[in-house]
Formats: C-alpha cells, sequence, structure tokens
C-alpha cells in the first residue's frame, strides 16, 4: 500500500527551511594567507566568490565560463599566495589574476555571443518588471557588449565593486591615470550610443 | 567654466558627487548639465541594479571543487564550512607543539642533570659529599687510596690557607673533616693488603704532617681556637699514622 503523507507532514516538508550555515565571510589577513594558513584562504574564497563572479560574469556574459574563470583565479592565486608582500591590496591582486584569465579567455575563445545572454540575469523581478527590465537592460548590455575589453573592464569594476582608480590601476595592471581614462571613455560611450539610440526612437 | 567641460569632470569623477567646486557651481546654474548628470547617474544605477545571477557554485562548492583541483589534496575545509578539517588540523598542530615542548623540557632537564655541578665544599656536609664522591666514584683499592691521600692533603692546604686568614671557623671545621676523614676512611682501606707501599708512603706522610701541625699550632698561641684545631688535626695524623703502622706490622 503506498503510503500518502499527510496535510501536516506536507506542510512540514513546504514550511521546513533550507539549512544554511550561518558564515558571516571576513577578509583573511595577509599574514595568514602567507603563512599558508587554510582556513585564512577559505575565508578568502568565501569573501571574494561572489564580488569575482560577478565581474566576470559581466565581462563574459557567460555563466559557465564565469564560474571555470572564478576557479582558474582561485587555483592561481593558492599557486601564488607565498608571494605575496606585507604591502598587496588583496582585492585587487585578486582581481588582478582573475583579469589575466580572463584575457586569457578571450584571447582563446571562438565564435561568442555579442551579447549577454540570459542565463547571467538575476530573475527574481516579477513579468512586468523583468519585460520592461529586460527591455532597458537588453539595451545597456548591448552597448555595453560593444566597448573595448579594457574600457568595459574598468567600467564595470567602477560601478559594481566602486573600485578606487587606484585600485584598479592595480588590478587591470596598468597606471591610476590609464584606468580614470578607460572609466571616462566608457562613461562617455555609453552617453553618446544611449543619446543616439533615444533620437533614433524620436 | 563652460558646459563640454563639466561634463567632461563628471565622467571623470571617481565617485556621485565628487565634483569640484567649479563643476558644483556650474551645474548649480544650468539646466542642461543638471540633466545631463541625472542621466549619467541614472545609467549608472541600472547598470548596478541590473542583476546577475548567483554563482553556480556555493562557496563551500567551490572550496570542493578547488580541493579536488589541487592536486586531489583535501586542503580546504568540509562543504558545511564549519572548518572541522581545518580544527582537527589545528588540534594536531597544537598537540604536536605540546609534545615538542614537553620533549624540549625534559631534554633540558635531562642535560641539566648530567652537567656536573660544583659541590658546595665550604660546609662540612659539602666537604662529606665530596669525600664520598670522590672515594666512591674510584673503581679500585688503589684509586680509592689515591683519592683519600689526595683529600687528606688538600684538607690540610686548606687549613694552614685558612689559619694564615684568620678564619677559625674554618680551620674548625678542616679539623673536623680531616679527622673523620683519617679515622673512618683509613680505617676503611687499611685492609687492602695490595696497599702496603702507599700505606707506608702515606704514613711517613703523616708523621711529616704531624710535625708541620704542632710547629704551626705553636705559632697560632695568640688564637687559641685556631691552635685548638691545628693541634686536632696533628693528633689526627699521629693516630692515623700509629693505625697504618699497626696495620703494616700485622
Amino acid at each position: 500500500m503506498a503510503l500518502k503523507p499527510s496535510e501536516d507532514q506536507v506542510a512540514q516538508k513546504v514550511v521546513k527551511p533550507e539549512t544554511k550555515p550561518a558564515v558571516t565571510p571576513v577578509e583573511p589577513s595577509l599574514q595568514s594567507l602567507v603563512c599558508g594558513d587554510r582556513e585564512a584562504f577559505a575565508q578568502l574564497i568565501l569573501f571574494y566568490n561572489e564580488a569575482l563572479y560577478r565581474w566576470v560574469a559581466r565581462l563574459t556574459g557567460n555563466s559557465h565560463a564565469a564560474e571555470d574563470l572564478v576557479q582558474d583565479t582561485f587555483v592561481r592565486a593558492y599557486q601564488a599566495i607565498t608571494r605575496l608582500r606585507p604591502d598587496t591590496n588583496l582585492k585587487a591582486w585578486l582581481f588582478r589574476i582573475a583579469h589575466n584569465a580572463y584575457a586569457n579567455w578571450v584571447r582563446g575563445r571562438s565564435g561568442r555571443n555579442g551579447s549577454f545572454p540570459d542565463e547571467v540575469l538575476d530573475r527574481r523581478a516579477g513579468p512586468e518588471e523583468l519585460a520592461q527590465g529586460n527591455e532597458a537592460s537588453r539595451r545597456l548590455q548591448q552597448v555595453i557588449d560593444k566597448l573595448p575589453e579594457e574600457w568595459k573592464a574598468a567600467l564595470l569594476l567602477r560601478i559594481h565593486e566602486e573600485m578606487p582608480f587606484r585600485e584598479m590601476a592595480i588590478a587591470l595592471g596598468t597606471t591610476e591615470e590609464t584606468a580614470r581614462w578607460r572609466v571616462f571613455k566608457a562613461r562617455q560611450r555609453l552617453m553618446e550610443s544611449l543619446e543616439e539610440k533615444q533620437e533614433e526612437k524620436r | 567654466m563652460n558646459c563640454n567641460h563639466a561634463r567632461e569632470q563628471i565622467l571623470l569623477a571617481e565617485g556621485r558627487g565628487k565634483y569640484t567646486r567649479e563643476v558644483t557651481g556650474h551645474l548649480q546654474s544650468c539646466d542642461e548639465c543638471q540633466r545631463y548628470q541625472a542621466t549619467f547617474l541614472g545609467i549608472e544605477n541600472q547598470i548596478s541594479e541590473m542583476g546577475i545571477s548567483k554563482p553556480l557554485l556555493t562557496s563551500a562548492a567551490r572550496l570542493d571543487q578547488i580541493e579536488k583541483r589541487l592536486d586531489g589534496k583535501n586542503i580546504f575545509a568540509s562543504p558545511l564550512l564549519k572548518f572541522r578539517r581545518f580544527e582537527k588540523e589545528r588540534g594536531r598542530q597544537k598537540l604536536s607543539v605540546a609534545v615538542a615542548l614537553v620533549a624540549f623540557l625534559f631534554a633540558v632537564a635531562g642535560g641539566l642533570m648530567f652537567i656536573p655541578r660544583p659541590i658546595d665544599r665550604e660546609s662540612i656536609a659539602g666537604l662529606r659529599v665530596y669525600k664520598e664522591s670522590s672515594i666512591n666514584r674510584a673503581k679500585s683499592p688503589l684509586k680509592k687510596w689515591h683519592a683519600m691521600v689526595r683529600l687528606a692533603g688538600e684538607a690540610r692546604t686548606d687549613a694552614i690557607s685558612a689559619a694564615a686568614r684568620n678564619d677559625s671557623d674554618r680551620v674548625k671545621m678542616l679539623a673536623d673533616y680531616i679527622e673523620e676523614l683519617l679515622r673512618k676512611d683509613v680505617e676503611r682501606l687499611v685492609s687492602f693488603v695490595e696497599l702496603r707501599d702507599e700505606m707506608l708512603d702515606f704514613a711517613k706522610d703523616l708523621a711529616r704532617s704531624e710535625s708541620e701541625f704542632q710547629r704551626l699550632a705553636s705559632h697560632y698561641s695568640s688564637s687559641p681556637e685556631i691552635a685548638e684545631s691545628l693541634v686536632r688535626i696533628a693528633k689526627a695524623s699521629k693516630d692515623a699514622e700509629s693505625r697504618l703502622r699497626r696495620a703494616l706490622q700485622a
């Protein structure tokens, strides 16, 4: 005889929250990382996992590629951890590794899709918001996607990570002035493109 | 400041509203540039609000993946993020450190035990310990005899020095020590027939010593305590000589 769950059982099953460990990520100290403290490295992953993914996913427009690149970033970081210096900016250093990994990916890819695939977009909005938001987002994505890679990388670091130009220079392996100029050019191109589109609409 | 320059400054700014006084002044007076600034900020807002899906891998899963990728070594924490493995490792490390520390302390303590410490020869007890260790450490009766003779010679020299310093306490203590040495220890060793020649030499030595200490005592008539101790040493030497001669005759 098949056992049918009672209503209570069903309710319990639905209501039961998903147990997630309550861990607040904390940026580990450089010293503990250099000393080979594995827990510190695990903390580093917890602390930067989402930020790195967010940036790389935006750059690649491909969640699977982003996953691989973030994975690769942490593996490379682990292998280079002993080369950290006391004055190393940990965040900039990690983003630099990620940027190098992304540059390699760009060189190695072929026939990349011209726009962000939907898979990287957050679908938590309602249907109407999603429709309106998607239209605006799609336009913006198209413009962003047409930006030169270096401008785009700089712009997204500025907008999503609110990264100062000095830190950005380290992350992108350039000077502070160049980082500032790339962000400026990207912003300028965005403004021009959107103004053109608005005029086309009229 | 003209509009083009103001707009350029808006796009060059590091943060929102981080404009120079000139740009802020221009914005207050120019509606077109205000609209431009609003459009720009709106676009940046829109980009920042363009949600992006969460990583496919949770941080925990990523830890696992990286762990596997780095030569399959168990490097990182458990997926539950409780860092049990680290805790275990840390526990082991702590235990190793404790064991190493205890071993080190034992080694130091052991080492200290093996380092020969100088015996305090300022007291009669220290002199006794020194005497016993010197004689007992000698393996053969001959070596024991030589040790005893050496100790008697050292004590006599020490007594003469102490008398010269007018250290009556020290002379008295040495007199006690020499009496004990020449009575008890000579008695212990006279039974060894093979020491005959050494006994004879020592008997002669004691005879010289007896007369030397008697003569010395007469010089310390002004210090009766020292003179008395020196006489006791002379008498102990005489008694020991007699004992040795009796043993030799027997």
